[in-house]
């Protein structure tokens, strides 16, 4: 099972499925890196909305994903996190480093605004 | 369902499955979600019954590389979901040190035993050196 990543305009989108492996989400973190690399989008979106558990591996592998991109001068925003899945994140103690959205344009704006931030900032 | 069937005293249903792969953690889970929604959890409990199997599973892997998980389901004085989680690996040293928040000798973030335990009702842990690990843990059907 390949997480699904595609290109549309200035941003990357990858759609999480539910029940992916620990190899899987490997090949997911190098392949977002690649693609992250090759293309240099302002950002990158992934739903969540599939995703029925997010354990502790999980979590660890997002977390460390974002670093990655950030290294390449982007940044990931979720969306779509179910609350029952955020909540047990939360009770077990996991920290998603990550902002996390309901929706595909409020994830927009959050990338747009660290963008225009980072222009600024690099002058 | 997929799983081996069997049944004890006083438990109304009774799942096995061995855990000898990282695939075996998602069976696991799955199986636990289903167990859950069959006596009758939400879906936010599902989802924290499936996360603490994940857990607790995943150390089996990480540390005993086989094990097996019984996953039970309570009809009675309290009705509920217990969960068994049982491998012959070397055991853990420290148990008090294992059950810290931000301990981990894995791959995970140490929060899969202390995390466990504060999302589950009834949480028991017993490890012996050389002879492996084992974990009690139920929720009660509220």
């Amino acid at each position: 099972m390949q997480v699904p990543i595609w290109k549309e305009g200035e941003y990357l989108f990858a759609s999480l499925l539910t029940g992916l492996s620990d190899v899987e989400f490997l090949h997911f973190y190098d392949n977002l890196i690649h693609q992250v690399t090759v293309h240099k989008p302002k950002g990158v979106i992934v739903d969540a909305s599939y995703v029925d558990i997010l354990d502790s591996y999980a979590t660890r592998m997002l977390n460390e994903m974002a670093v990655g991109v950030k290294k390449e001068g982007g940044m990931i925003v979720v969306i779509g996190l179910r609350s029952d899945v955020f909540s047990a994140m939360n009770q077990l103690g996991l920290n998603l480093k990550i902002e996390s959205v309901p929706t595909v344009k409020e994830a927009l704006t959050k990338l747009n605004h660290q963008y225009d931030d980072t222009m600024k900032s690099n002058g | 369902m997929k799983g081996e069937k069997v049944q004890h005293q006083g438990v109304a249903d009774v799942v096995s499955l061995r855990v000898t792969s990282e695939k075996d953690i998602i069976k696991a889970r799955e199986c636990a979600r289903q167990v859950a929604f069959k006596i009758g959890f939400d879906s936010k409990d599902r989802t924290l019954i499936a996360t603490a199997v994940s857990e607790i599973c995943r150390n089996v892997i990480e540390h005993a590389e086989r094990g097996e998980i019984m996953i039970e389901s309570l009809q009675d004085d309290p009705c509920g979901i217990r969960i068994i989680v049982r491998d012959d690996g070397l055991g853990i040293e420290n148990i008090d040190r294992a059950m810290r928040d931000g301990f981990s000798s894995g791959d995970g973030m140490g929060f899969g035993l202390p995390g466990t335990k504060r999302i589950m009702d009834k949480f028991k842990i017993s490890s012996e050196r050389g002879k492996g690990t084992e974990v009690i843990m139920a929720k009660w059907l509220q």
